[in-house]
């Protein structure tokens, strides 16, 4: 079984949350929530521990990065087919 | 010379001044490598940070990096470390000790970071004691479960 989530969908899913994600070059992003800050070179591929950790130093529901695709119709982004 | 700030949690002291516009931080951290899924995953043990990469010495770049970067803006923010100091909830990294895939050797090494020429700015806004890898192995297990 693949955990792996692309980096991307990290984002995606990140900033659905109402996270500040900010992105410079071809790696570095800056993820913001209130007083929660950090920067990371993240590679294209994530995995699932660090995208797990993510989830509960932001507060988003972990199953989202795989399934992105069962955000709320509130938040989902456009583009994103419902489940 | 005093410093404005001294942060001391457990493993790690951070020192920092403000006054001359510079942050001098010093860090000593054990930093937990692993396999994560097809990636890699440093995951201090003294800070709540981690990082992947896609191999081991990629991991090691990434986090020093990313590392540097985020006490850089901590203190752009905040003006210190102390959103950032904190440890990581046991179960996280007691979860990488468990991996099926534990190298059975321990790899020690410190890296400083470069001198900056004068024209030249550092990508590394301070200078670290040092960062202290330690590879999952069973001897690892033993100390961090018994000590």
């Amino acid at each position: 079984m693949n955990d792996d989530v692309p980096r991307e969908t990290v984002i995606l899913v990140l900033k659905a949350h109402g996270v500040t994600v900010t992105e410079d070059g071809e790696e570095k992003v800056t993820i913001i929530k209130d007083k929660r800050v950090e920067v990371h070179r993240l590679p294209a591929i994530v995995g699932h521990r660090i995208v797990v950790g993510f989830a509960r130093k932001f507060g988003v529901p972990a199953h989202l990065f795989w399934h992105p695709e069962m955000m709320p119709d509130e938040i989902r982004p456009p583009g994103l087919v419902p489940s | 010379m005093p410093y404005d700030e001294v942060m001391e949690s457990n493993q790690v002291t951070a020192f920092a001044r403000h006054e001359t516009q510079t942050a001098i931080v010093g860090l000593i951290l054990q930093v937990l490598l692993a396999r994560d899924g097809s990636s890699w995953i440093a995951q201090a043990l003294d800070l709540d940070y981690a990082t992947a990469g896609t191999s081991l010495e990629d991991v090691k770049r990434r986090f020093e990096m990313g590392l540097c970067e985020t006490m850089q803006i901590h203190f752009n923010l905040f003006g210190n470390l102390s959103n950032f100091l904190h440890r990581p909830p046991e179960e996280e990294w007691q979860g990488l000790l468990k991996t099926a895939d534990a190298q059975q050797y321990i790899q020690v090494s410190v890296h400083e970071f470069p001198k900056r020429k004068q024209d030249q700015p550092s990508p590394f806004p301070f200078p670290f004691g040092g960062i202290r890898y330690l590879m999952e192995t069973m001897e690892n297990q033993q100390r961090l479960l018994w000590s």
